[in-house]
């Protein structure tokens, strides 16, 4: 017999031998990856359900498969400590116990709530930009007197913009190592070019533990239940940021652990926490 | 040159099928390495059987015109217990045995059997299956020389006489004759009226009551909390451990929760699900069998464990509609544990809407002897504190002896109903106990 013929056919009988086996061995996860991707088809299936249920949606949204485990926090001291040695040392000591702390001196008014958030009233304001001054130039002076006075930790990120009477707000949300949390925030009211107030609630997170990462649902299930759970919207309403973190209501604990959420924003301002686990609404749906 | 790279390529392709084939035959993870999926049905014990579920509140044999109580764990307590139960589960078809007249007035009371909560019978029970409902308040056993009659006093109120058949009367009259009472079984059955106290003091009675005057002292006791397996526990309430996220709090206790069921533990084990969705209701042997399986599921029957009370699917449970109700207490000595022990779970036949247990064991060694006053001088301190309180003539209901958990030491106390209201009084000094609040 010829042996190069021999080797030919040889090498053709592995082939489709490793290739077997290959499907064997990696078959189940590719299958399962593919199931979880969303397909062009069915996001526009999704948009239109979507849009006949009163949702509009304008944002880019993320249609990948992904993993979470549950995130450990623990409320952060860090904002606390640094208000207190700004403004504490001048002020009464605090009075009672229990409800919220009050310091007032000269031009500030700081109130906490033990294990809550932080809030400063700063009268008659810190100047930082002309009236005239546009909101991007705003927010950037704003975040630099931030990270001056110790208040704009690592990792916030800036999330939206809302007004109130004169006031224009600019809320911050904590991210850590990638991860938003939406539990963590930081809100900074200027009013007339002078930053006026600011509100903040920082967690300290752990890192969360590989083994117990499980599959989340994907954006486009979110979607669907946030649709089922709310209900049809008239006049619609539109869906302006749609991200993947972690977020639960404040507890007065130690430490608690915070489930994957899908947040929805929608262009009133309102946010929608739907659990990436279960796909129940969190409760608290907004901050 | 091309042959060259053909037998590399085939050494290749074969040290590759040779690599991907150990793959699939070793690589893969046994399976008791492979992650839980967490549905697995998880429980403490197997339910017990109605049989076990059901123990008499007590037990009150008459002789010679004067009377005691045995209490549960004792043995004569059992004894007759566990006659009484096989009796009624072997009559069956207690028609063959209803007795038209009442007993004649030489026929002696025996002994009784006091059911609370009480004992269903029918053909979904086990005790006189041929009844078509019912429940049972109290067994009273009757006798004339060999013959012995039952008096079957229903919760409802009726009653009925069954004339027991010869084999049984013959038993339950020799168990009733090998009874010794001891000293501390005695009782006083006071009379319908008015009891007269010293100091001008007095109360009324609208029914006969029994009150323990044999015992002197009672031992205290050191408890320690229950430890229950923590993620055995979880697993019971939560179908997938794998979505139940902790919280601890500040004061050491964990809640953990999936979002629609709440289980906190610290001191104790407290658990809800507000959003259960409300089904059909029980009848009363249902209503006993699912309360039954629950605390069997979720923690098991512990030693000395009394099912204590058992309310219909009546009760309006705030938000969550009509449910049953069940509360077990731990028993000391044969004398129920007050204060906040216990188990109190709230359900429908949906499931489990809350729970809330907190039981002790007591630590092996008991404490020193307290002495137990005697029931005319507590009376009298009662009926002062109520005349204190602008209550005169009072109605005494109910007069027992029980332990109260005070810290983690069980003190033992007087329990007076009086005019509706409960009065814990401490056994010797006569004083309410620790942390009791009326």
């Amino acid at each position: 017999m010829n042996l190069g013929r021999a080797k030919t056919i040889l090498i053709y009988a592995f082939l489709g031998l490793n290739l077997f086996l290959c499907y064997h061995l990696f078959g189940g996860a590719l299958r399962e990856s593919a199931r979880l991707w969303v397909t062009g088809k069915e996001w526009r299936h999704i948009e239109e359900q979507l849009a006949e249920s009163g949702y509009l949606l304008e944002t880019r949204v993320d249609r990948a498969a992904r993993k979470s485990a549950f995130l450990t926090v623990s409320p952060s001291a860090v904002l606390e400590k640094k208000a207190l040695e700004l403004y504490g040392a001048a002020v009464p000591p605090p009075q009672g116990s229990g409800a919220p702390l009050l310091y007032e001196g000269e031009g500030v008014r700081l109130c906490y709530f033990p294990g809550g958030p932080l809030q400063l009233e700063l009268l008659p304001g810190v100047a930082l930009a002309g009236e005239a001054a546009d909101e991007a130039g705003t927010a950037a002076l704003l975040e630099r007197y931030l990270q001056e006075q110790g208040f704009a930790p690592a990792g916030l990120c800036y999330d939206r913009l809302t007004r109130s009477g004169g006031k224009t707000v600019f809320h911050y949300l904590q991210k850590d190592e990638g991860r938003l949390l939406f539990s963590g925030y930081l809100n900074a009211a200027v009013e007339g070019g002078a930053l006026v107030e600011l509100e903040a609630y920082l967690l300290e997170p752990e890192t969360p533990l590989q083994e117990r990462e499980m599959e989340v649902i994907t954006a486009a299930r979110a979607l669907v239940r946030l649709v089922e759970l709310l209900g049809p919207a008239s006049p619609p309403r539109r869906i302006v940021k749609a991200d993947l973190g972690f977020y639960s209501r404040k507890y007065d604990a130690e430490r608690w652990e915070m489930p994957p959420v899908w947040r929805f924003l929608f262009d009133d301002g309102e946010s929608c926490f739907i659990n990436a686990f279960t796909g129940n609404l969190e409760p608290e749906t907004s901050n | 040159m091309k042959e060259r790279i053909k037998s590399a390529l085939l050494l290749l392709l074969v040290l590759c099928s040779l690599f991907l084939t150990q793959q699939l035959w070793f690589g893969r993870r046994p399976a008791e390495m492979t992650v839980e999926n967490g549905y697995e049905p998880v429980y403490f014990e197997e339910p017990r059987p109605l049989s076990q579920m059901i123990v008499p509140e007590a037990i009150t044999l008459y002789s010679r015109g004067q009377c005691h109580r045995l209490r549960p764990g004792e043995t004569d307590f059992n004894l007759f217990w566990e006659k009484s139960s096989t009796m009624l589960q072997e009559l069956a078809e207690p028609g063959y045995y209803y007795y038209a007249e009442p007993p004649p007035p030489e026929a002696e009371r025996c002994f009784s059997l006091q059911f609370e909560p009480s004992l269903p019978l029918g053909p979904e029970s086990i005790w006189l299956k041929g009844r078509s409902s019912g429940a049972l308040a109290e067994l009273e056993i009757r006798r004339l020389e060999d013959r012995c009659w039952a008096i079957l006093k229903e919760s409802a109120g009726d009653a009925s006489l069954l004339l027991l058949p010869p084999g049984w009367s013959t038993e339950l009259a020799a168990l009733y004759d090998r009874f010794a009472p001891a000293p501390e079984q005695l009782c006083e059955e006071l009379p319908e009226g008015e009891l007269s106290l010293s100091r001008g003091l007095a109360v009324n009675l609208d029914a006969p009551l029994l009150v323990p005057v044999g015992v002197s002292s009672l031992k205290r006791f050191s408890l320690k909390p229950e430890r229950l397996d923590r993620e055995l526990l979880l697993k019971t309430f939560f179908i997938n451990r794998n979505l139940v996220r902790e919280i601890e709090e500040k004061d050491g206790g964990f809640i953990y929760t999936d979002g629609e069921q709440g289980l906190r533990l610290g001191r104790g084990l407290d658990y809800s699900h507000p959003r259960l969705e409300k089904t059909a209701g029980l009848d009363y042997t249902a209503a006993l069998l699912t309360a039954g399986k629950l605390i069997s599921y979720h923690g098991g029957w512990v030693k000395n464990l009394r099912l204590q009370m058992l309310a219909g699917g009546d009760e309006e449970k705030e938000g969550s509609g009509r449910a049953c109700r069940a509360q077990w207490r731990s028993l000391l000595d044969g004398y129920p544990l007050l204060g906040d022990s216990g188990v109190l779970i709230y359900y429908h036949h949906g499931g489990l809407l809350s729970y809330r247990r907190n039981l002790y064991e007591p630590l092996e060694q008991p404490g020193d002897g307290v002495a137990v006053a005697e029931f005319r001088k507590v009376l009298e301190k009662a009926v002062t504190l109520l005349e204190e309180e602008g209550a005169a003539g009072p109605l005494l209901e109910r007069m027992e002896l029980a332990y109260y958990l005070e810290g983690e030491e069980a003190v033992p106390v007087w329990q007076i109903h009086l005019n509706g209201r409960e009065l814990l009084l401490k056994t010797d000094e006569l004083v309410p106990p620790e942390g009791w609040e009326p």
